[in-house]
């Protein structure tokens, strides 16, 4: 049976968007019908000013916001920058952000930023050295962060745990959250013949900050985490079968390219809101 | 050994190393190992190439610059955690390969404009602002382009360039022209002007900051220029209060 109320010792923030620069004006205009909270892309905003710090301000003026992060490159070798988490730390007392989120995966070696999420070895000198810098990061902004499974297309020889057994580990010594990306986990467990049921079984409920929804392609053999169309069904199951065994999620759905009318991204998310609501009935 | 294993990933994805010498660190699963870090591989050069697409779009127009992103890459490593800074060195690099003249100085109008879009805010001065200033302070009275602000020196018609492909006209032939160009942000739009002559002369100051008096010795002209240039400025919000 499903929790009735949510396991998750994160607050509760119903369903929100990726606000993308096509959504500005309806965002800051006031609050927008259906929408309950603004996931925003940190990197946008550490900046010095003009219309995006504009935005960002107006946005906070109705609607929670949660700052997701594409370059803290949490799994590098490279020492963190200090200047970068400095710009976090401004942004999080400029904007109270209710989450800060990033993802499981560096981005960069050797100062050679490749803006990409690139997969780590899930070794256990991996897992002690994430557990570290995550320490780092919570101590220099004062808070817990929250951090996403990426979508994969390797795994790395000598493995010695899996995806999830990784993440519950980093949660559970580095005291973070998890940001469990649904279309990733299916996307990644597409990949390399992972069982996705197992994949969520193996998550702490209490860990699991909020959700993620989004598209993804086929490309050959691999599934592409692309975030340019809508969910998919397979997902969809996955993200009802999340709700299932977690309770109620925070639940944001992403899109990236080939951005729709925010009408149509809303009636998705409304979707998403019926469907999270269908899985909790089902079995009660 | 973690650091062992993310070097010759990140040299086999970023060019530095064949992809194939990555092969050894992955698991195959159903897919070719080259596969599945080409997906990365492609990842890499396709999402700079988009970025500098987007921030290059009027320099997109006339040439391919997707062809160019690997050789950039290689010249220019991003180093900085936003994609904003990727292409900060494509005017240089279009210049070092060699490339007509016009194509980096149309770069460097765009990157200027990228940097104002979202520089530090700062309150314009306004007509208002002087109405109960007495004459005699004005020698004295200061002023500074708003911190969001850049000067460009030309040696092309590429701000006609600019202005043709963003008014969808043909674009002239390049030609050599002696033109300065100052960019700015007008609270939150961003705007550029080809600056007079006498103008040009007297920005240099403006940016680093001066006082009208010494704006009416650089322009060594008639008060009522002087006097032009300052109303057109403040118009403009282009000086800080």
């Amino acid at each position: 049976m499903a929790p009735s109320r949510s396991t998750s010792s994160f607050p509760q923030l119903g369903f929100g968007l990726g606000l993308r620069r096509e959504y500005y004006a309806a965002a800051t205009a006031g609050a927008v019908a259906g929408v309950d909270w603004f996931e925003v892309i940190t990197e946008n905003f550490l900046v010095e000013g003009g219309n995006p710090r504009r935005v960002l301000r107006d946005v906070r003026e109705h609607s929670p916001i949660v700052l997701h992060g594409v370059s803290l490159s949490i799994g590098s070798t490279d020492p963190l920058d200090a200047a970068y988490l400095a710009g976090v730390a401004a942004l999080c007392s400029e904007l109270s952000p209710v989450l800060v989120s990033d993802h499981l995966c560096w981005t960069g070696l050797g100062g050679h930023n490749t803006h990409d999420l690139l997969p780590l070895p899930y070794t256990e000198e991996a897992l002690a050295h994430v557990v570290a810098r995550v320490t780092q990061v919570q101590d220099r902004l004062g808070r817990r962060i929250v951090l996403e499974n990426p979508s994969t297309y390797v795994t790395f020889a000598g493995a010695a745990l899996s995806e999830p057994e990784f993440l519950a580990e980093l949660a559970r010594r580095a005291d973070c959250g998890i940001l469990l990306d649904i279309n990733n986990v299916f996307v990644s467990c597409t990949n390399h013949g992972w069982d996705a049921a197992a994949y969520l079984a193996a998550l702490p409920a209490e860990r699991i900050a909020y959700v993620h929804l989004a598209g993804h392609t086929v490309n050959g053999a691999l599934l592409i985490d692309t975030h340019d169309m809508p969910v998919r069904d397979e997902v969809w199951s996955l993200y009802q079968a999340a709700v299932r065994s977690f309770g109620p999620l925070s639940t944001c759905l992403e899109r990236d390219d080939n951005v729709p009318p925010l009408d149509e991204l809303r009636a998705e998310l409304a979707s998403a809101r019926t469907a999270a609501g269908a899985a909790l009935e089902a079995t009660r | 050994m973690l650091r062992d294993v993310l070097a010759r990933f990140h040299a086999a994805i970023t060019g530095g190393a064949p992809l194939g010498t990555a092969r050894e660190l992955i698991v195959r699963g159903d897919v070719d190992e080259l596969d599945r870090l080409g997906v990365y591989a492609h990842a890499y050069t396709a999402r700079i190439a988009g970025v500098l697409a987007h921030d290059y779009p009027k320099l997109a127009t006339l040439f391919d610059l997707a062809a160019l992103t690997s050789d950039y890459l290689r010249a220019h490593p991003p180093a900085h955690p936003s994609l904003r800074e990727v292409g900060a060195h494509l005017s240089r690099f279009l210049a070092a390969r060699g490339m007509a003249l016009h194509f980096a100085e149309l770069a460097a109008l765009e990157r200027a404009r990228t940097e104002v879009f979202d520089g530090p805010d700062a309150s314009p001065l306004a007509r208002g602002d002087l109405e109960s200033l007495d004459p005699v302070a004005f020698p004295a009275l200061p002023l500074a382009l708003v911190p969001s602000s850049r000067v460009i020196a030309l040696t092309t018609n590429a701000d006609d360039i600019w202005d043709a492909i963003e008014s969808e006209r043909e674009p002239p032939a390049p030609e050599a022209r002696d033109r300065v160009v100052l960019v700015w942000r007008r609270e939150y739009t961003v705007v550029h002007r080809t600056l007079d002559a006498d103008e040009a002369r007297v920005i240099p100051a403006l940016a680093t900051g001066t006082t009208f008096g010494d704006v009416c010795e650089l322009l060594d002209a008639p008060a009522e220029r002087a006097i032009a240039l300052l109303v057109r400025w403040l118009d403009a919000q282009c000086l800080r209060r």
